[in-house]
C-alpha cells in the first residue's frame, strides 16, 4: 500500500485480543473512495444467521462491504508493518470466514476474499476460480508451485451466505493436505482435501507484505478481483483448529428438516405459523424468525422453502 | 542507628518476612494480606474505579500499576464478584498506553445505547476515565467500553470526549439524569477546591453548566479529587430526596491527610446548591485509611442500596507489602437520615458480609473494671472477626475494647465519656514506619441513649470500625505481628457493662492458588517491543512482562514510570547513533512459534543496527540489580534471526551474563557457521558448553526465525548438564545435551555486572561480536522451566486473529 487516504485506522478490531495490546491485529482501510470510504457505505447492517455459528459465537453487528470499494484504489488490510507479520504461515494454518455475494456473481469473474500477501503470494482464497461458483484455496510454495483445493458441488457465488473452512497441514496424509469446507445456510456441507503434489516445497520464510480482505490488489484494474459482496468473521488459526474452536457450524448436527422454523424437529403446521408472524421481517431476519433462505429477509421464497419441506420429521 | 535508618532497616525485615512466609503459590497468604477485604492480586492500587453492576456481576475496577507495587503506569485493574464478598481476579480493563496513563473514571450502563457505541440489542457498559498526558501534565476525559458485559474493555476511537487543556480536571463520574433525560457529568479540579458539571446526551458531546466551589469551607480542606454524586431518599421517603456530592480532598480530614467529605443539597440538571452551611463539613469517615471513595451504578432491580468503597491506603510505597499494595474498604450501604445534628449520611456494611460469619464466642450483662477483662477465659481471638458490642457506662471515664493484642502491642478502639468521642488508637498496633501511621484518631459522639454499640471488622492489616447507628466510622490500616490475635474488653477511671459481644471468626474469600509446578520462576519476560517514549532518550525502551516475588535488590530509582520495584527488569539502551535511538523492527517471528500466552508483539530489537558503533542493549544491574547472576538452574529462552546468511560472519553473541565477568552466553557461529552454543563460564573462568551442531550440522544463521531454548541443571549426574534445543519456524526442532565435566566448578556467587543482548561489549568491533540480525522474546528463569510453560510452545489449532468487521468507533 503506498499512502493512507481519507480513512481513520484501524477501521475494525481484533475480537481476541484488546487495542493496543500485545498480539492485537487490527485491519486498517486505505481507501480512494470519496469521504474515505463511509461507514455506511464500507460496512453493512446485515451479517450472517446465527444458526451458522457455533461454539458460542456470532457475526456481531455488521459485515465488510467488499463491493463498495470495486473500481477504486483501495485496500481493506492487515498492515504487517504495524503489527507484525504474523499471518505468513509455514506450517499449519486455518482460515475461517463468511461471505454472500451481492447477488447471482458466478459469471463476475475471479473475487478474492483473503489474499496473504500483497508482496508475494503465500496463500488465498478465491470466488469463481476454477470455475463460476466454485471456491478455491490455494497456497504457493514460492519456487512455482502452487496447490489447491476446490469447492464445485454448487454455485457459491449465488447471493445465500456461505461459511468456508480452509486448512494448510503439510504434517497430513502421505505428504501434507489441502483442506476447503463449505456450511450452506440450509446446513448442506461440502468438504473437499486435496494431497500437496509432489515437489511441493513447503511454505516458504520472509515477509509476504499485508494481508488484503476482499481483494487482490490496492490499485484498481484488472487486477483488483474485488468480491463483490459481503464478508464476516474472519478468523486466521495456527495449526489445524479444532472443531470446539471453529466459527461456523460445519461440524455441529445440522437442522434435520430444512422448513423447522420452530426448532421442534419436525415442519409443520406450526412453522409456517411463526414464518407468517414474522413476513417481511430483514434485514437482519434469523432462521428462528422464518429466514430459511439466509438472505437476512422473511419472505416468499422461505415459504417456498417450507412448502418443500413440509412433513419432514413427522414419520 | 537514627530514626530512619531504623525504619528503613525495619521495613525491609518485614519484606523479608512477606518473601519469606509465603511461598511463591500462596498467593493472598502474604502477611498483611487481608483475608475478607478485596485487593489486587498483585502489585499497585491506590483508588476504585467505575463499580457497576450488570448481568449478575459486581464488578471493581481500579487504579492499577500492572507492572509493580508502586504508582505509575495508572490503568485500570478489575475484580469481579456475584455476591460483593467473594472475588475474581481479572485481566487489567483500561491499560495505559501510548504515554496516556488511565486514571480514575467511573462506569455506567448505556440502556438506550444513547452513545451508538453498541446497539439496540446490546447496548454497552461505558467507562469514564481521565487521561493523563505523561509529557505534558494535561488531563481529559476520555471513554472506554465494553459489548460483553465487562469481561473486555476497549478504548473509544473518538477520545478524548472532553479536553479543556487542564492540568487539573480529573475523575469523572457520571451519572443519568432522568428528569433531564441528559448524562451528567461532575469532574474535580484539584487545588482549585471546584467540582464542575457537564450535560451530554451521549456520553460524546459534552456541555459546560455550572461550577461548585468550596467557597467558605476550611482553607485546610484541599486537592479535590475522585467526585461522587448522587440522589437519596431522606429518612426512605422517596418523595423528599437530596443530592450528595461526595469528594476525596488531598488534604484537611480529621485524621490528617485525604479523606472524604460530602455536601447535600439539590441539583436541577445543571446546577448543585448546597442546603446546609458551608462551614459544616461532614465527614464520611474518621480514620486515617479512607479515600477515593464512590459508589455502585446500575444497581439490580429491587435493589435500592447506594453502596459504596473506598481505598485504604494513605501511606503509599510505604505500605509494607511487596507483590500488592494497597485494598478495598467493605462495601458499605449509606442513607440519609435525619439525627439530632441535622441531616447526615449512616453507613452500615453490607449484611452480605454476614455470610463470612463463624461461631461467635459471645458473652453478656458482664462487667468490666479497669482490673477485671470478662473476656479472659472466652478463648476469643484471631486475626479475622467481626465484633458487635454493646456497652453501657457505669463509672468509667473510657471503655471498649483491643484488639489485634500480642506482646506489646495492641489497637484499642473505645468511647471517651468525658469527652462525648469514639475513638481508635493506634499508637501501639505495631509497624509505625511513617508519622501518618499510628496516632490517636477521635469522632465526636453522643449516643442516642445510654448506650454504645460497635461493630468492628478485624482483617489483619485493617480495620473497620461502625457504630451502631451508623453515624460515625473509622476505616484504619495496622501492621501488627501476625501473632498479635487477642481481644479484651477495657474500662479506664471506673467500671462498664458489657451488655452483650459477639466475636464471629471471618472465613477468608480467597482460595488459595496451586503452587507452581517446581521451583522454576520467570524473571524476566522482554517482548522487545519499545516504550511509547522511545524516541524521547529517555530510558528504559522495553519493559519486563514479567516478575516474581523474591527478586529484586531494591536498587531502582524512584521515577514513577516503569521503575522502582525490584521485580522489573527493564532493558536500556546505550549508542553513538545519531539521537540515541533503539533500534528495531517491525520483523518479528511468526505467531505459531508461540504458546497460549505470549505472542511476538509488534517489534524486535535490531541488534545488527549499532555494529559499526560503541552501544549496547543491557539490564542495567545498578538500576535492577543483580537478578541474572544464578548460581542454580536456570533457562534462557531466545527468538533470534540474521540478516541474511551470516555463516561466515564469524562470532555473534545473542546474549551475555554479565558485562564485567562472564557466567554464561549464548554465541552463533562459535565452533563452526551456523553452529549455537551456550556456555558456561565458573569462578576460575573454566567453561563448559553444548553445541547445537552436536544434534547435527545445519546453518542456524541461515536468515530465518528460530527460537533457542538453553538450560543449565547442577542437579543432574555428577556435575550437573546443559541442554540447548533450536526450533524452526515449521516447528521442527533439534536439541543437544552436554554433561559439564568434574573440572567444571560451582557457578560464583557475585555481581558479574550488566546482562547484554546482542553484543559482547558496548564496544564497537570484533569485541563486540555484534549478533548481525534481529532478537526477539527473551525470557530468562530460574530453575529448569517446564516445557509446557515455555515461549517456544506450538499449540495445535490457536485462533491468533478474528476479526469480526463490526466498524471500530469513531
Amino acid at each position: 500500500m503506498s499512502e493512507p487516504l481519507n480513512a481513520t485506522n484501524p477501521v475494525t478490531f481484533d475480537a481476541l485480543t484488546l487495542p493496543g495490546e500485545a498480539g492485537a491485529n487490527e485491519l486498517w482501510l486505505f481507501t480512494a473512495l470519496a469521504g474515505g470510504g463511509t461507514q455506511s457505505s464500507i460496512f453493512s447492517g446485515e451479517a450472517p444467521p446465527p444458526g451458522m455459528f457455533a461454539n458460542g459465537n456470532d457475526g456481531g453487528a455488521s459485515s465488510m462491504n467488499a463491493a463498495a470499494f470495486a473500481g477504486a484504489n483501495s485496500a481493506f488490510f492487515y498492515p504487517q508493518d504495524v503489527y507484525g507479520d504474523h499471518f505468513a504461515f509455514r506450517d499449519a494454518f486455518s482460515v475461517e470466514l463468511f461471505f454472500r455475494t451481492d447477488g447471482e456473481r458466478s459469471g463476475a469473474g475471479r473475487m478474492q476474499l483473503v489474499n496473504q500477501g500483497e508482496g508475494s503470494f503465500r496463500y488465498g482464497l478465491i470466488v469463481n476460480e476454477p470455475g463460476g461458483g466454485n471456491v478455491r484455496f490455494a497456497v504457493n510454495d514460492g519456487q512455482g508451485m502452487i496447490a489447491a483445493v476446490d469447492l464445485v458441488d454448487r454455485n457459491y457465488a449465488d447471493g445465500l451466505w456461505h461459511y468456508v473452512l480452509a486448512t494448510y497441514d503439510p504434517d497430513a496424509g502421505a505428504g501434507g493436505e489441502l483442506s476447503l469446507a463449505a456450511l450452506n445456510v440450509d446446513g448442506t456441507t461440502e468438504e473437499r482435501v486435496a494431497a500437496l503434489p509432489g515437489g511441493f516445497a513447503g511454505l516458504p520464510g520472509g515477509n509476504d507484505w499485508n494481508m488484503l480482505i476482499g481483494r487482490q490488489d490496492f490499485d484498481a484494474g484488472s487486477g483488483e478481483r474485488t468480491f463483490l459482496g459481503l464478508i464476516d468473521e474472519v478468523q486466521l488459526s495456527c495449526g489445524i483448529v479444532p472443531d470446539d474452536r471453529l466459527l461456523g457450524a460445519i461440524r455441529a448436527p445440522t437442522p434435520a428438516c430444512a422448513g423447522d422454523v420452530n426448532g421442534d424437529g419436525v415442519t409443520d403446521v406450526f412453522d409456517f405459523s411463526d414464518l407468517a408472524a414474522n413476513f417481511g421481517a430483514g434485514p437482519g431476519a434469523t432462521r428462528e424468525q422464518g429466514d430459511l433462505t439466509g438472505d437476512g429477509f422473511v419472505d416468499v421464497f422461505d415459504f417456498g422453502e417450507l412448502a418443500a419441506d413440509f412433513g419432514c420429521g413427522s414419520g | 542507628m537514627d530514626r530512619i535508618t531504623a525504619c528503613v532497616a525495619a521495613a525491609a525485615a518485614l519484606l523479608a518476612a512477606d518473601f519469606a512466609r509465603a511461598d511463591p503459590g500462596d498467593v493472598y497468604g502474604e502477611l498483611y494480606r487481608p483475608g475478607y477485604h478485596l485487593s489486587p492480586q498483585r502489585h499497585w492500587t491506590n483508588e476504585p474505579n467505575g463499580l457497576v453492576q450488570f448481568g449478575g456481576a459486581w464488578h471493581v475496577f481500579y487504579q492499577a500499576n500492572p507492572f509493580n507495587s508502586d504508582f505509575g503506569n495508572a490503568s485500570w485493574g478489575h475484580a469481579t464478584s456475584t455476591d460483593l464478598v467473594h472475588w475474581e481476579q481479572r485481566d487489567v480493563a483500561i491499560p495505559a498506553r501510548n504515554g496516556i496513563l488511565s486514571f480514575s473514571g467511573t462506569a455506567v450502563f448505556d440502556a438506550a445505547n444513547t452513545s451508538g457505541i453498541g446497539t439496540a440489542q446490546n447496548p454497552p457498559l461505558i467507562a469514564a476515565y481521565t487521561g493523563f498526558n505523561i509529557f505534558t501534565g494535561v488531563q481529559d476525559q476520555r471513554l472506554a467500553y465494553s459489548l460483553d458485559g465487562g469481561d473486555t474493555w476497549r478504548k473509544f476511537g473518538g477520545n478524548p470526549v472532553l479536553d479543556i487543556g487542564s492540568n487539573e480536571f480529573r475523575d469523572p463520574k457520571v451519572l443519568w439524569h432522568a428528569p433531564t433525560s441528559r448524562w451528567v457529568m461532575v469532574v474535580t479540579h484539584g487545588g482549585q477546591k471546584r467540582a464542575s458539571f457537564w450535560t451530554s446526551p451521549d456520553l460524546i458531546d459534552w456541555t459546560f453548566e455550572s461550577n461548585f466551589f468550596g467557597t467558605g469551607m476550611p482553607g485546610s480542606i484541599g486537592g479535590w479529587e475522585v467526585p461522587d454524586f448522587f440522589e437519596l431518599p431522606l429518612d426512605g421517603n422517596p418523595g423528599d430526596t437530596r443530592w450528595v456530592l461526595v469528594i476525596t480532598p488531598a488534604a484537611g480530614s480529621p485524621a490528617g491527610g485525604n479523606g472524604v467529605f460530602y455536601i447535600y443539597g439539590s441539583f436541577d440538571g445543571e446546577v448543585f446548591t448546597r442546603e446546609h452551611p458551608a462551614s459544616e463539613v461532614y465527614w464520611l469517615d474518621y480514620g486515617r485509611d479512607y479515600d477515593g471513595v464512590i459508589s455502585w451504578e446500575n444497581m439490580p432491580a429491587g435493589d435500592d442500596r447506594r453502596i459504596m468503597t473506598g481505598i485504604m491506603n494513605s501511606y503509599g510505597s510505604q505500605i509494607p507489602t511487596s507483590r500488592w499494595r494497597g485494598c478495598f474498604g467493605l462495601p458499605r450501604t449509606v442513607e440519609l437520615v435525619t439525627t439530632p445534628d441535622g441531616i447526615r449520611l449512616v453507613q452500615q456494611p453490607i449484611v452480605e458480609l454476614q455470610s463470612l460469619r463463624g461461631a461467635p464466642w459471645s458473652l453478656s450483662n458482664a462487667t468490666v473494671t479497669p482490673t477485671i477483662d470478662p473476656l479472659d477465659g472466652l478463648g476469643a481471638g484471631g486475626d479475622m472477626l467481626e465484633i458487635v458490642a454493646t456497652f453501657t457506662n457505669l463509672s468509667a471515664d473510657s471503655f471498649g475494647l483491643d484488639v489485634l493484642e500480642g506482646a506489646g502491642e495492641r489497637t484499642r478502639i473505645g468511647y471517651d465519656d468525658q469527652a462525648d468521642e469514639l475513638f481508635v488508637d493506634r499508637t501501639q498496633s505495631g509497624l509505625i514506619l511513617t508519622g501518618a501511621m499510628g496516632g490517636v484518631h477521635t469522632a465526636p459522639y453522643a449516643p442516642a441513649g445510654s448506650q454504645v454499640t460497635l461493630r468492628i471488622f478485624v482483617d489483619r492489616s485493617t480495620l473497620e470500625v461502625f457504630t451502631g447507628d451508623g453515624r460515625v466510622v473509622f476505616n484504619e490500616r495496622v501492621f501488627p505481628d501476625p501473632s498479635s490475635v487477642g481481644v479484651s474488653a477495657f474500662a479506664e477511671g471506673g467500671d462498664a457493662r458489657l451488655d452483650s459481644i459477639d466475636i464471629y471468626p471471618m472465613s477468608s474469600i480467597w482460595t488459595p492458588e496451586a503452587p507452581e509446578a517446581g521451583d522454576a520462576q520467570i524473571v524476566a519476560r522482554w517482548s522487545m517491543d519499545p516504550v511509547p517514549w522511545h524516541t524521547s532518550g529517555r530510558n528504559p525502551v522495553t519493559v519486563d512482562e514479567r516478575d516474581a516475588s523474591g527478586e529484586g535488590t531494591e536498587v531502582g530509582t524512584t521515577l514513577p514510570f516503569y521503575e522502582g520495584d525490584p521485580a522489573s527488569d527493564d532493558l536500556w539502551r546505550f549508542n553513538d547513533l545519531p539521537g540515541q535511538p533503539y533500534t528495531f523492527s517491525s520483523d518479528v517471528p511468526p505467531a505459531c512459534m508461540f504458546g497460549e500466552e505470549a505472542g511476538p508483539g509488534t517489534a524486535s530489537y535490531d541488534a545488527g543496527a549499532i555494529a559499526a558503533v560503541n552501544g549496547a542493549l543491557v539490564c542495567p544491574v545498578d538500576r535492577y540489580g543483580e537478578e541474572f547472576n544464578f548460581t542454580g538452574a536456570f533457562t534462557v529462552e531466545m527468538f533470534f534471526k540474521t540478516d541474511g546468511d551470516r555463516s561466515g560472519a564469524g562470532t555473534m553473541e545473542l546474549l551475555r551474563q554479565g558485562e564485567n565477568a562472564l557466567r554464561y552466553e549464548l554465541i552463533v557461529n562459535e565452533g563452526g557457521g551456523g553452529n549455537v552454543t551456550f556456555k558456561l563460564w565458573d569462578a576460575l573462568a573454566r567453561t563448559a558448553s553444548v553445541d547445537i551442531h552436536a544434534a547435527g550440522v545445519r546453518n542456524y544463521a541461515d536468515g530465518a526465525w528460530h527460537a533457542l531454548v538453553a538450560t543449565y541443571d547442577p542437579s543432574v549426574g555428577a556435575n550437573g548438564e546443559l541442554t540447548i534445543e533450536l526450533i524452526d519456524e515449521d516447528g521442527s526442532s533439534r536439541a543437544a545435551t552436554a554433561t559439564i565435566g568434574a573440572a567444571f566448578g560451582p557457578l560464583p556467587v557475585r555481581n558479574d555486572g550488566n546482562l547484554l543482548i546482542g553484543r559482547r561489549s558496548a564496544f564497537a568491533g570484533a569485541a563486540g561480536r555484534t549478533f548481525l540480525g534481529l532478537i526477539d522474546a527473551v525470557q530468562i528463569s530460574s530453575g529448569v522451566l517446564a516445557p509446557e510453560k515455555r515461549l517456544a510452545r506450538p499449540v495445535a489449532g490457536r485462533p491468533i486473529s478474528r476479526w469480526p468487521m463490526d466498524p471500530a468507533p469513531g
